[in-house]
């Protein structure tokens, strides 16, 4: 059990948390969000405690394990990646290398001594099993495999691999100690969708309770059983996973929204009370009694909107439609061979995703196609009026370092003018000093949207996207689906965010062994597909017939392309249903408001006849009041007197008036305490 | 998650809403079995004890009386003269350290090993194979030990290896439904009291959670706790 109660921590002045109170039972699988800065890495580090709380208490459960996987930098001992893996278990290495130790001198021994040493290393051998040290290599290796690495990669120092690859490993040591929680802070960052699936389907198994910060709302729908919410500096849970908190959230916000209304309405009518009133004598009670109704009445608070924002792209020429052609790409990089005879052809508004294991080459075939790498063999060509644009994966390297934000945009669109600039670079949320930034010093979620917003003053009518959807937070995230969403030229991209090949992607190019296999849909259908015709990549590398099949022909051709998949099979349904929602369920609550909403119809249909009631006496109120003020200065003023007999009348019929006024008010009166009694009892 | 066939929902209901004893239990067990062939009887024991913590590991041997109903082929790792030794005493295979390397080359075609200790420095080497198939020879359940004869004889007349588990339970087989029921009562007992004693001292709270027994295809019947506990 973890739980922390009233933290705050601030840096400088910048005051992060405050007041957070949360508790993680054991078991728990959360979903950790919230926008970029909103505290998500920082509570995980209390948690881990690699910082402190300025104030409150973070409790642990002693003897709970804990491990915490960081977005950048994991330390890992040096020696090779095997050994990286196994050295927090040195405990458990001590036990074998005790236990051979003792089996050499059992070899030898003989006697008494044999009997000792024997006795011993059956207590040692116990320790030793017990601690999971038999199965502790295979396990290893198995993770390992899972997150991409290669038997051969085993022995190689870990030194060796790159960033990324130093992640997956330190991501591997932590999933094979199996802490009581795991605390992933972006575990996806770092891998393919491969290792993706293999992990959600690993921590899914997992003994361990997880604390997950993510932005691939996939991996959350499949592992989250409820969702903790960084906003304002405190957490708020919600149960069930990504896609239901999202829905339940906006259900919460209208019901405050149409609370608060009603609370609106209500205060204006005792404010109305209280002023027609104020300076009745037999009304004093009454005014008083509803003064400190207001006083006391609970105000509902409006939940804040979801931060979002949208752009768009321009309209763009149209392009001949058939937008590229590439045939027989070959291309080697040393001994390694990443195209091997790729063929694909692109029409136009085709939406096309490429996937694949990291390292096969998608990142490759856009550079052939965006002429920065040359290709050993084959043909690329263009269609007729294709301007094609590239945005990298690596976005740094397309930007000019010592430039400002300001002069990144003007260096691409010199004819527009520096107010233009702006107001673009503020839809990109560079506002004020924020356009005088220096490229290198931009976070990496702020250089992509940089690159975007780059993108936005003329993306040609052919975008090639390399992992667009890298470093970029939620809100961004759905910014740029909409934005694709409306761009009318074509779209080549690569992504891991298997969200945002669905929002997206009309057809999906996986890679295999250097060749392609195309299937229409989004990431879904293809998983649906390639499930039902067998793994891709394997059909690929087995047999001439299927390297044949898996090469894809034009797309108005007779044959290979698969047919829209019907999704089946286990995973699909998984991926359809995602935890919390499941089909019953959503029948259950489906049904349950159509009857909360007869109920409230009948209900308000009770109310309308009080709410009628009370209009209809208010209709006699005011021309009674009116007249009767009417009075009050006919018989203030002096010229009333001269006439006779005119005072008295009036006096007479003010007399009446008020008797009568003094019954609507009574009538008034008791109309709005039936519609209160009524709307309290039936609310 | 699967259902259950009718013959398994027809035996569930003769079992009553309430704890058995074993002289209870033993023959509604033999009665309701749901199949044809000749089932096992199992027994699980759901123990207060928190297997993460070494010394709260329950582990042990007990040799049932009847035996388990089941062969076991007993793999022999000796040397000189205990290989001869071996095979005399019923062992299916005996052999020397050149079983090591045939082992490694992927070779578990057996069901239990006993090990003399001097053959342990190359036996050892196996504990990436054998360990987790739960077949490593141990000193503390005497599977590694000079009188290779008596060992070989105790699996092969019914010795059973009991282990706690991760979610604290321990499983073990205690006969065939063929048998009688005083045998299988006798067994069950002899079990019931080896898991009894193997408690940790360790151990906090309750030890004995709860007990079933159960055929292979059938229902599980809960036992008295009280009852077992006093069997001790």
């Amino acid at each position: 059990m973890i739980r922390l109660s009233n933290v705050a921590r601030n840096y400088g002045v910048h005051e992060v948390l405050r007041g957070v109170d949360w508790t993680i039972p054991p078991g728990s699988r959360v979903g950790l969000v919230g926008p970029n800065g909103a505290g998500k890495t920082t509570l995980l580090r209390l948690i881990a405690g690699l910082e402190t709380p300025d104030s409150g208490r973070v409790d642990i459960v002693r003897g709970t394990s804990l491990g915490y996987l960081p977005q950048e930098g994991a330390r890992l001992p040096e020696g090779s990646l095997l050994e990286a893996m196994l050295e927090p278990f040195r405990e458990v290495y001590a036990l074998e290398r005790e236990l051979e130790q003792l089996h050499h001198e059992m070899a030898t021994a003989n006697g008494e001594r044999l009997e000792t040493l024997t006795r011993h290393s059956g207590e040692v051998q116990h320790r030793f099993e017990a601690a999971g040290g038999f199965d502790l290599e295979i396990r290893a290796k198995i993770i390992l495999g899972g997150l991409g690495f290669a038997p051969a990669d085993h022995a190689r120092p870990l030194r060796e691999f790159s960033g990324g690859f130093r992640m997956r490993a330190a991501l591997g040591s932590l999933l094979l100690r199996r802490p009581a929680y795991l605390l992933l802070d972006e575990p996806t960052n770092h891998l393919d969708l491969d290792a993706v699936v293999w992990l959600e389907a690993f921590l899914g198994d997992a003994p361990s309770s997880l604390v997950i910060v993510s932005h691939d709302r996939t991996f959350l729908n499949r592992l989250a059983t409820s969702i903790a919410e960084v906003e304002g500096g405190k957490v708020r849970v919600w149960a069930g996973n990504y896609d239901y908190f999202r829905r339940q959230k906006e259900e919460a916000r209208e019901t405050a929204r149409k609370k608060a209304a009603q609370e609106a309405h209500r205060v204006e009518e005792i404010e109305r009370f209280i002023e027609r009133f104020r300076y009745k004598a037999t009304k004093a009670r009454q005014v008083q009694s509803r003064i400190k109704m207001l006083e006391r009445m609970e105000r509902t608070e409006l939940m804040a909107e979801d931060f979002s924002w949208n752009f768009s792209f321009p309209p763009v020429t149209r392009s001949a439609q058939r937008v590229a052609w590439l045939q027989d790409l070959r291309k080697s990089y040393g001994p390694q061979r990443v195209l091997r005879g790729a063929t694909l052809e692109i029409d136009r508004e085709d939406r096309v995703a490429l996937v694949g294991p990291n390292g096969c080459g998608k990142s490759t075939l856009l550079q052939i196609l965006a002429g920065r790498v040359k290709a050993d063999g084959g043909t690329v060509e263009l269609g007729e009026k294709v301007v094609l644009h590239y945005f990298a994966q690596h976005v740094l390297e397309t930007l000019t370092p010592g430039r400002t934000v300001l002069e990144e945009m003007q260096a691409w669109a010199p004819a527009l003018g520096t107010q233009k600039l702006r107001s673009l670079l503020g839809i990109f949320q560079f506002s004020g000093e924020d356009v005088f930034k220096r490229v290198e010093v931009l976070s990496g979620g702020e250089k992509n949207r940089l690159a975007l917003a780059r993108l936005t003053l003329d993306p040609g009518n052919f975008l090639l996207l390399d992992e667009p959807t890298n470093h970029l937070d939620l809100p961004t995230r759905e910014a740029l689906e909409e934005a694709l969403a409306g761009y009318g030229g074509t779209l080549l991209f690569v992504s891991h965010d298997r969200y945002f090949i669905n929002k997206v992607a009309t057809r999906v190019v996986a890679f295999a062994q250097g060749l392609l296999s195309s299937y229409r849909g989004g990431y879904d259908d293809f998983l649906a597909a390639a499930r039902g015709a067998g793994e891709p990549r394997r059909a690929a590398s087995e047999s001439k017939a299927a390297r044949e099949g898996s090469r894809v022909p034009p797309k108005n051709a007779p044959g290979p392309i698969p047919a829209p998949a019907v999704p089946s099979g286990p995973l699909q349904a998984r991926a359809q249903t995602p935890r919390g929602t499941s089909g019953p369920g959503l029948h259950a609550s489906r049904e349950q408001k159509r009857m909360q909403a007869e109920t409230r119809n009948r209900r308000n249909r009770g109310l309308r006849i009080f709410r009628e009631r009370i209009v209809a006496i208010e209709a006699k109120i005011v021309p009674h009041e009116s007249r009767l003020k009417e009075i009050e200065a006919a018989l203030a003023a002096s010229d009333t007197y001269k006439e006779p007999g005119l005072a008295r009348a009036l006096g007479e019929e003010k007399k009446s008036l008020e008797i009568d006024l003094a019954h609507l008010y009574d009538e008034w009166d008791e109309a709005t305490s039936d519609l209160q009694r009524e709307e309290s009892g039936s609310a | 998650m699967g259902t259950h066939g009718k013959k398994y929902a027809a035996a569930r209901q003769q079992i009553e809403a309430r704890p058995y004893t074993l002289d209870e239990a033993i023959p509604l067990v033999k009665r309701i079995k749901p199949s044809k062939f000749d089932e096992t009887l199992e027994i699980a024991f759901l123990l207060g004890v928190d297997p993460k913590h070494a010394d709260q590991m329950v582990r042990g041997t007990v040799i049932l009386p009847h035996g388990t109903g089941k062969s076991k082929r007993v793999l022999a790792i000796a040397t000189g003269e205990k290989i001869a030794e071996a095979e005399k005493a019923g062992a299916d295979f005996a052999g020397g350290l050149e079983i090591v390397q045939k082992i490694q080359e992927g070779w578990t075609d057996f069901d239990a090993v006993v090990a003399t200790p001097d053959t342990m420095k190359e036996v050892g080497k196996l504990g990436k194979i054998l360990g987790p198939k739960g077949l490593m020879p141990n000193p503390k359940v005497g599977t590694v030990t000079f009188d290779v004869a008596r060992a070989i004889q105790e699996i092969k007349a019914g010795k059973v290896e009991f282990r706690v588990d991760k979610t604290s339970i321990v499983h073990s087989v205690f006969g065939k439904s063929s048998f009688d029921e005083k045998k299988l009562l006798e067994n069950a007992r002899t079990l019931v009291t080896a898991v009894l004693r193997a408690k940790p001292p360790t151990a906090k709270g309750r030890y004995l959670r709860s007990v079933h027994i159960s055929s292979t295809m059938g229902p599980g019947v809960p036992l008295d706790t009280a009852s077992l506990e006093s069997l001790v």
